[in-house]
């Protein structure tokens, strides 16, 4: 489940190509977000297992105190609302603007809403058991998209070799890395896993699988398109794959990455939205969160359809220099801050005990 | 039993989403009949003397190509297919008004072949590639010729043996690089990485309309309809562009030479004059390797060049033994070839220097190689730089098969 919603980022916006300068090193800009993302991991898991039987919810109030709990809690909230809108709209802005631009963008918005919805009324087992009938079926259409780049794959594109120093690198890993912040998600599903104590390795596998999917795509991508137009368009797989014909028979193969980005979307927005409904049932005492869905996806399919008017404003939200604060603001400080807490409330315990 | 329950609740849960994706996910929002649209496999593009762009789009058309109304009714003939042109002062504006004198919907996803006229191509095609890149029916997997002479007498004739000439275009260009490979490589998404890199200017294919195009044309109605027709287009050579601008052609001796050295040589044939027998030879040459190798000393910079073959004798017009015992022949044979290699790709480094454009990538291989010597040079120096490129150019051929016979043939 969290390599789906993980590698959906890797073959929707490609940010390792488009939000930098790393062009034809976008393979190394892709191996540099891998560690990064590590480290999100450690940083939300790591707090994760050590409250096994609660949500980050739940123990940000456990840790700062009721009112400031809920200060925190409700900035994770808006984070899963945040990451669920951005990525419906980018999926039905490939939609519009690849095949059907006559559909209304709430239609679109709504379909995947109401999916999300389905599946989040049926619980997160469900949407963990559809994760893994989809999962197969997701790597598989990646593979074999990856395989048809083969045809028109030129491996001089990749050339020169991290020539321009570091810093390109460093700016085409700053977004990819940024996005590893929907790992969030972790610290409401802990609670809910067959093993607690395991579910750091298995989202740090995670990410080790989706950084092999984010390298394979970079890496294809700018052998089709070269290094200049990959990092000038908006979707630089689908154009890749749009462009290769490898017979007369076998082509128009984009339609591979669009289903597999679907499943990805359908997997990534049920489980924010369960997130978010679960978080919030829990912030306002309620018993179930199934009441929250419908109200909460309404007010979701809103902001997704309201909350930017044009495809160039959607895309200015994987810029480093709006993301970057966006995420360290509502993620990172918030859970430093979580961290401070436990390691004086251990260190208080220690003190007591000793 | 609640496990056949759960199976029965998976498969139904399945079986719900993809009902609900393939209803919502796979069309239009609104409805899009294919009887109600029209699928151009050709687009021309020219430009007149006020700056007008001019659309040339060719339709097939279904009834006759389906065979349902081949000869029409009336006694009157159908044709297979139908040209529109639009005008516009942009490419897409022009590819719009063609809706104003069309029945049916103009949808542009099997739009395979792209041409465009000298004069467009000399003015540049940056508008035209613009339409290409943002357009979400086109697709960067045309063919794309630079034509020299009128695209109206070309696709207002019919091409011999093709129902559609769009359709029998894209064969043309498709298979006429395996038959003689002096024209260059290429769908649109090729030359347009080749001309988004640094240090390398593309080459396109070149069509020339001959003469039969005008006097076969059906529009008019002196044509020769019902005679045996003749060709209408010939491709062959190169249009070499710096940027987005056309700056000449290439003939077919200088397009192979860049085609030798770019290493997409698949088959060439050359004929060599054997004075001493009084005949000639025709070879035939597959292309096997090449390596291009950056060569810095010191300040000078050059480029090492080495080109592999094979060849098989096709035809010999007297009596030379082409023996295996028979060295000197062979030897003879090889050296003239690689005479001839080596000299088209003179003639293509000569022309590419009078052009002032690097067709052969070198300056790419520079960056690409030597990264810091590129950042020396600098991008803005490299052409006046290629004028004075030191090229090395070794040829090896290997005479490998002589036919399938030894001997020439001798009647008594």
């Amino acid at each position: 489940m969290l390599f789906i919603i993980r590698s959906t980022v890797s073959i929707a916006t490609l940010p390792v190509l488009t939000t930098g300068e790393a062009a034809q090193d976008a393979w190394a800009s892709s191996l540099l977000v891998v560690p990064g993302t590590v480290l999100i991991v450690l940083l939300v898991g790591g707090l994760g297992i050590k409250f096994k039987e609660m949500t980050v919810v739940e123990y940000s109030a456990e840790l700062l105190g009721r009112p400031l709990g809920a200060v925190v809690s409700s900035l994770f909230l808006l984070v899963f609302l945040h990451f669920a809108a951005t990525d419906i709209r980018v999926y039905a802005e490939v939609l519009i603007s690849g095949f059907t631009p006559k559909t209304p963008i709430p239609f679109i918005v709504g379909i995947v809403i109401a999916l999300a919805v389905i599946a989040s009324q049926l619980g997160i087992e469900t949407i963990g058991r559809m994760a893994d009938v989809l999962t197969p079926l997701f790597v598989l259409f990646i593979a074999l998209g990856i395989l048809g780049c083969l045809v028109t794959f030129d491996i001089q594109h990749l050339e020169p070799v991290l020539s321009r120093g570091s810093m390109p690198i460093i700016s085409g890993a700053l977004t990819p890395t940024a996005l590893g912040a929907k790992y969030l998600t972790l610290a409401m599903l802990i609670p809910n896993t067959t093993k607690p104590s395991k579910a750091l390795t298995y989202a740090v596998v995670s990410v080790l699988l989706s950084g092999v999917v984010l390298i394979a795509v970079a890496t294809s991508t700018v052998a089709v398109l070269g290094a200049d137009l990959s990092r000038n368009t908006v979707f630089p797989f689908f154009k890749a794959l749009r462009s290769v014909r490898i017979t007369q028979l076998i082509q128009r193969i984009e339609a591979l990455a669009v289903i597999s980005w679907g499943y990805g979307v359908f997997i990534d927005v049920s489980l924010l939205l369960y997130s978010g409904a679960k978080g919030l049932s829990q912030l306002l005492g309620l018993d179930d969160y199934r009441v929250l869905l419908l109200p909460l996806a309404v007010i979701w399919g809103f902001y997704t359809v309201e909350s930017h008017d044009t495809l160039l404003e959607l895309m200015h939200v994987y810029r480093p220099s709006t993301l970057i604060p966006f995420v360290t603001v509502m993620v990172f400080v918030p859970y430093i801050v979580l961290w401070i807490a436990y390691l004086i409330r251990v260190r208080r315990s220690h003190g007591e005990s000793g | 039993m609640t496990r056949i329950r759960n199976v029965c609740f998976r498969i139904t849960l399945i079986a719900l989403i993809i009902s609900i994706t393939s209803v919502t996910m796979t069309g239009c929002w609104n409805r899009r009949e294919p009887v109600g649209l029209l699928f151009p496999t050709l687009l021309g593009f020219d430009i007149d003397e006020t700056g007008e762009y001019i659309v040339f789009a060719q339709f097939p058309n279904p009834t006759v190509a389906s065979g349902a109304a081949a000869n029409g009714g009336g006694g009157g003939r159908s044709l297979s297919f139908w040209v529109n042109i639009g005008r516009g002062q942009t490419p897409y504006s022009a590819l719009k008004d063609l809706a104003l004198t069309t029945s049916r919907l103009i949808s542009l996803t099997h739009v395979t072949v792209l041409l465009i006229s000298e004069k467009l191509a000399r003015q540049g095609i940056g508008p035209i590639v613009e339409l290409f890149l943002r357009n979400h029916e086109l697709r960067l997997i045309v063919r794309t010729a630079i034509v020299e002479g009128s695209i109206t007498d070309l696709l207002e004739s019919e091409l011999p043996l093709e129902p559609t000439p769009g359709l029998g275009m894209h064969r043309m260009l498709e298979f006429i690089r395996d038959e003689r490979s002096q024209i260059p490589e290429g769908n649109l998404l090729e030359k347009l990485r080749e001309m988004a890199e640094p240090g390398h200017d593309p080459m396109f294919m070149r069509m020339t309309v001959l003469p039969a195009a005008k006097e076969q044309s059906f529009t008019d109605p002196g044509t020769t309809q019902g005679e045996m027709a003749k060709p209408i287009v010939k491709i062959h050579g190169s249009a070499v562009f710096r940027k987005d601008k056309m700056v000449g052609w290439l003939d077919d001796h200088e397009s192979g030479g860049a085609n030798w050295v770019l290493g997409t040589i698949s088959r060439a044939t050359y004929v060599v004059a054997a004075p001493q027998h009084d005949c000639l030879v025709t070879i035939e040459l597959l292309q096997r390797s090449r390596e291009v190798k950056p060569l810095i000393s010191g300040d000078e910079i050059g480029v090492n060049v080495k080109i592999g073959a094979v060849a098989r004798v096709q035809d010999i017009t007297g009596r030379i033994p082409v023996d295996r015992d028979d060295r000197e022949t062979v030897e003879w044979l090889t050296q003239e070839v690689v005479g001839h290699i080596e000299n088209d790709v003179q003639l293509a480094l000569s022309k590419a220097r009078e052009l002032g454009a690097d067709v052969f990538g070198f300056g790419n291989l520079i960056y690409r190689k030597e990264p810091r010597v590129w950042e020396q040079i600098g991008e803005d120096r490299w052409h006046e730089l290629f004028q004075t490129l030191k090229v090395n150019v070794d040829v090896e051929v290997h005479v490998r098969r002589p036919g399938l016979v030894i001997s020439s043939f001798t009647p008594r």
